[in-house]
């Protein structure tokens, strides 16, 4: 019953968190009802018992691509009234696909997959079976290919982003750490004769 | 389960979180008069002494200040997220210490076995508390930029630019915990460094005690890291806050530093074990208490001695001193743990293996 | 304590993957080495990429044994199919690496130039040897993304930067298709080996037919972004014209290989079940992409841009090969990618070895006179035309003749009398270009680059061309035997 209640709680926090991502009228307050989203979302997680995903979700998701959103949303002065110009005209598109997924969510909850018995019915698994471990066990045996590609594709990523981005300026000015510790007195005394 | 016992657990509950949340402020109100005597110490001055005997009631005093004064919010600014900004950035500083293990008791024997004295003993304790401490950021950056002036928003900016840089060092130093331990349960990593001061991690992972414990300092913008909230900048993030809500980022501030202080007794220095075994009749919350609180008083030291970096000097030294050196570490003991004849030397800090 | 195995064991059969893993660790060592190499040697660090791609091919000819090999936990797969496969890519990259040292020789940050090129190289060799779809998302990923940054590379240049940036935000819905598309087999089958997969479908029969079919779709729509084929094509002008030439030759052969291949090996492995509808899907996308590409090439004047269309042009007869789905319809698109490699790597040497004046030799009319001044880069351009064209007995003949030769065979009369009248329609554009380089005047004087290994290039694929025209078998047997690891 607790568990039910946690779940409704959960979930209910993260439907109207993202209602709130689309309906706030300020840039930053979305992102701040995404965050919150993402939090109930990892909740949802640890009551699956998928500890591990859930704190992945917090410490990647909230901990570092929020900050990077937020980052853009404080550089870029985005304006929202200008941008809800023209909203009401994608209205009926709009309305229509979301009509449509809702007839799909009840046809789909009603088609007897769902239904008691049927569904994988939360039995929860021991607190000695460790989630993390167990993953790791796969992640590096069974998957090590994948996740060594995987790897790969950051390190692509990040020499292409340094590429695409890095423009040596020549009006700023470098400290140059070597360079300062290996000068010696004779590179800055000079002994005068009086 | 009972509604008797429902409220039963629940009361326990309450009484473990206030324990440990009442104390971790009240600490924080003697670190500061602790900070202010050993700086004083340090630089051949007094410090506070007038306010009760030896200036011991001085944290109260400016405790009640603070509480009396009053609350400004600047008529520009987003007074929502003005608001809600000190707590963000207080709460995961306070729910951090919820996995903290601050030692081992069997209840002077009423309990069959020892238990670990933690809110939650979680399975990944580590990842939570990387998790937890990497979202005191949006407390500041909120500050900065809800207060709609520009000082407050530099000091957000170059706030969350060290704490992003740090924490990946942070996180790669941790990684070589996780290896040699084995588990991300703080719980066990301290049982894995059972056996005296020869079996701590500080003797294998040299490097990475320095890495995190410095990382630890500019996460928690303290000397010398505290560009972020220099007299350039008229005391950064905060410039728009005052009485409370100004406390609520100091109390924030010294909460991380405990927990970087008690996370690094932990991880690096045997945890609750005594360095010679035969001194383990000394209860073991002694022994982190007092790790805990000798790394507090190098924080301090770090305050009195050093000069503050400059900007590109802070990233310098994270993007291209102190990554490359955990990274290499890494490398380092995965290549002891594979190596045949290398592995014996390194299965002494790896009881479990 | 959790109980964990302690240290992992290592893979097995690792041997399998030596190619992949030269290409790995020598395209690090090179980011690193290139720190210290200076800015007048960097030729050095193309010179190390191309010993590397070398090293691959070898590598490729030495792992390769008669039985196929399975490595990594079954993830990945040795077979004569996938070092064909990768031998071509080997080459490909080669001349990639050989065009690119000229051409790039001005900009900032070389390095990573070749780099990013190699990492490429090893996402499409990673995908070929796939047999299940983690590896080959992954490693088309790999491969796109390196992609799209080496079409920005000059930065400076605001046709670059906008054709990466076309690129990859179609390339990235094109992925997002694709993975859709997986998501639906995963969960008709519960599993991502292809394999696996087809029995997965067998086995659910009707009762999954639409999730199937939905999946179908989207992983057939996904893959036809990567190589092209209408109505997916839209990215491919504007990103050939964009690229920097090397890149664009590079992107118009590597790639294009690596797609059909696990094209191919999708169709056969994981939905033979689907057979009669995805051939119907793909004779429409077929007649589309003839007809778009050879129509839409006659109207260029660029010639970088009339190439992109005429690759569409080639992809769609490459289809038919898809279409026909017998054996000698997968060696022709072999043998149709094989002579494409060597036909697209000789027209685009001789573009970048043409300069007017400083100026790229970009527009056709930029080919005026060619004939008079250089006659002998006039002939190898007339031949790789020609070829292009497929006029007979050069190695673009045979490889149309090939292809529409299956589909024949598997009954698709009138869509090969369809492409062979678009056959002709292309002819027509790669004629007129040889119209400007014999017949025209030549009005401003011509700069050439003097560059050895180029010429080598256009010299290595001219003979390709005329000798595969002329005693074509020897390739198509090969082709016909490296099939044996997929059929």
């Amino acid at each position: 019953m607790l568990e039910t209640a946690f779940f409704n709680l959960f979930a209910g926090l993260s439907i109207l968190s993202g209602m709130g991502v689309v309906l706030a009228r300020n840039t930053m307050h979305s992102v701040m009802f995404l965050i919150f989203c993402f939090f109930n979302a990892a909740g949802l997680f640890f009551m699956l018992d998928a500890e591990f995903i859930g704190i992945i979700m917090i410490l990647i998701y909230v901990g570092a691509v929020m900050v990077l959103f937020m980052f853009v949303v404080m550089m870029l002065e985005v304006n929202q009234a200008k941008l809800r110009e023209g909203f009401l005209q994608y209205l009926p598109l709009g309305g229509l696909i979301a009509v449509i997924l809702i007839i799909e969510f009840i046809a789909a909850a009603q088609s007897g997959v769902f239904t008691e018995g049927v569904k994988a019915t939360a039995v929860h698994i021991s607190q000695q079976v460790n989630n993390t471990a167990e993953i790791g066990q796969v992640l590096y045996t069974r998957y090590l290919l994948g996740f060594e590609i995987a790897a790969i594709i950051l390190l692509v990523a990040l020499v292409g982003a340094v590429v695409l981005t890095l423009r040596t300026r020549k009006d700023a000015k470098y400290q140059n750490i070597a360079a300062q510790v290996h000068v010696r007195k004779e590179d800055r005394m000079r002994k005068v004769r009086m | 389960m009972t509604g008797l016992e429902m409220a039963a657990t629940a009361g326990i509950w309450t009484l473990e979180i206030l324990a440990i949340a009442v104390t971790v402020a009240l600490s924080v109100a003697y670190i500061t008069y602790a900070e202010r005597r050993v700086i004083g110490w340090i630089q051949v001055r007094k410090g506070c002494n007038r306010v009760g005997p030896a200036g011991l009631l001085q944290p109260l005093a400016d405790g009640l200040k603070l509480v009396l004064k009053e609350t400004i919010i600047p008529t520009t600014a987003n007074k929502f997220l003005f608001i809600a900004a000190p707590i963000m950035s207080l709460t995961p500083a306070l729910v951090a210490f919820a996995v903290v293990p601050f030692g081992e008791t069997s209840l002077f024997g009423i309990w069959d076995g020892p238990h670990v004295m933690a809110i939650a003993n979680l399975n990944v304790g580590l990842l939570y508390i990387m998790a937890i401490s990497s979202l005191s950021i949006y407390g500041i950056l909120m500050a900065g930029w809800s207060s709609n002036s520009k000082y407050p928003f530099i000091g957000a900016i170059r706030s969350t630019c060290q704490m992003i840089s740090y924490e990946i060092s942070m996180g790669f130093g941790l990684v070589t915990v996780m290896m040699l331990a084995g588990s991300l349960n703080l719980a066990d990593i301290v049982h894995a460094q059972a056996g005296g001061i020869q079996h701590w991690y500080m003797i294998p992972l040299f490097p990475m005690l320095l890495v995190y414990f410095i990382s630890g300092c500019a996460e928690t913008a303290r000397t010398p890291f505290d560009l972020v909230e220099t007299e350039e900048l008229v005391s950064g993030y905060y410039t728009e806050y005052s009485g409370m809500w100004f406390a609520t980022f100091s109390l924030a501030e010294y909460g991380a530093m405990i927990l970087i202080s008690l996370m690094t007794s932990i991880l690096f220095l045997g945890g609750w074990y005594a360095p010679i075994p035969a001194l383990d009749f000394i209860p073991g919350t002694f022994w982190l208490l007092g790790k805990t609180a000798f790394l507090i008083f190098v924080f301090i030291w770090f305050r009195a001695t050093f000069p503050r970096y400059r900007y590109d000097q802070m990233m310098r030294l994270g993007w291209k001193v102190f990554l490359p050196w955990a990274l290499a570490w890494i490398a380092v003991v995965g290549i002891f743990i594979y190596t045949p004849g290398l592995d014996s030397i390194i299965n002494f800090w790896m009881p479990w293996r | 304590m959790a109980n964990v195995t302690f240290p992992f064991p290592f893979p097995e059969h690792l041997l399998a993957l030596l190619p992949e893993m030269i290409v790995a660790v020598l395209a690090m060592a090179l980011l690193l080495l290139d720190l210290f190499v200076p800015k007048e040697k960097k030729r050095m660090t193309a010179y190390m990429a191309a010993l590397t791609m070398m090293a691959a091919g070898a590598a490729t000819l030495f792992v390769m044994t008669p039985e196929t090999q399975v490595a990594f936990y079954g993830f990945f797969v040795l077979d004569h199919f996938a070092v064909f496969a990768k031998l071509l890519i080997c080459i490909a990259t080669l001349l990639g690496i050989v065009l690119s040292i000229d051409y790039m020789k001005d900009e900032e940050n070389i390095g990573e130039y070749y780099v990013l090129m190699l990492f490429s190289a090893l996402g499409m060799m990673l995908m070929v040897s796939a047999n299940n779809f983690i590896i080959m998302y992954l490693g088309l990923e790999l491969m796109a993304l390196s992609t799209y940054v080496l079409v920005g590379y000059q930065r400076d240049v605001l046709r670059s930067s906008e054709a990466a940036l076309k690129y990859f935000i179609l390339g990235a819905l094109s992925s997002g298709m694709l993975l859709y598309g997986v998501t639906f087999f995963y969960g008709v089958s519960g599993s991502f080996h292809f394999v696996a997969i087809a029995q997965g479908i067998a086995e659910a029969g009707s009762s999954a037919g639409t999730a199937v079919l939905l999946g179908l779709v989207f992983v057939l729509a996904g893959l036809a972004f990567k190589v092209s084929m209408a109505p997916f094509h839209m990215w491919t002008p504007d990103t050939y014209e964009g690229a920097p030439t090397p890149i664009t030759a590079f992107m118009s052969v590597a790639p294009k290989v690596a797609g059909f291949v696990i094209f191919m090996r999708i169709l056969v492995d994981a939905l033979p079940g689907l057979q009669h509808e995805y051939t119907t899907i793909l004779i429409v996308m077929a007649v589309i992409t003839m007809a778009v590409g050879n129509l839409a090439a006659i109207a260029q004047r660029n010639i970088k841009r009339m190439l992109a269309y005429s690759t569409i042009g080639h992809v769609g007869f490459v289809m038919l090969g898809l279409i026909a789905a017998n054996a000698d319809g997968y060696a022709g698109i072999l043998v149709y990618l094989s002579v494409y490699l060597f036909m697209n790597m000789g027209v685009f040497a001789i573009i970048i070895l043409m300069r007017r004046e400083g100026i790229q030799g970009e527009l056709l009319d930029d080919f005026a006179g060619l004939s008079r001044v250089r006659p002998g880069y006039a002939l190898a351009m007339g031949l790789f035309l020609f070829s292009l064209g497929g006029i007979p007995f050069l190695a673009g003949f045979w490889a149309k003749y090939v292809v529409f030769i299956a589909a024949i065979e598997a009954g698709h009369l009138y869509l090969v009398l369809y492409a062979l009248l678009f056959s002709a329609v292309g002819a027509f554009y790669y004629i007129r270009v040889v119209k400007y380089i014999y017949f025209d005047e030549e009005r401003v004087a011509f700069n050439f680059v003097e560059n050895r290994m180029m010429q080598a290039t256009v010299v290595v694929s001219a003979i390709a061309v005329v000798a595969l025209g002329i005693y074509p078998d020897p390739l198509i047997d090969l082709c016909q035997k490296a099939l044996g690891g997929l059929i």
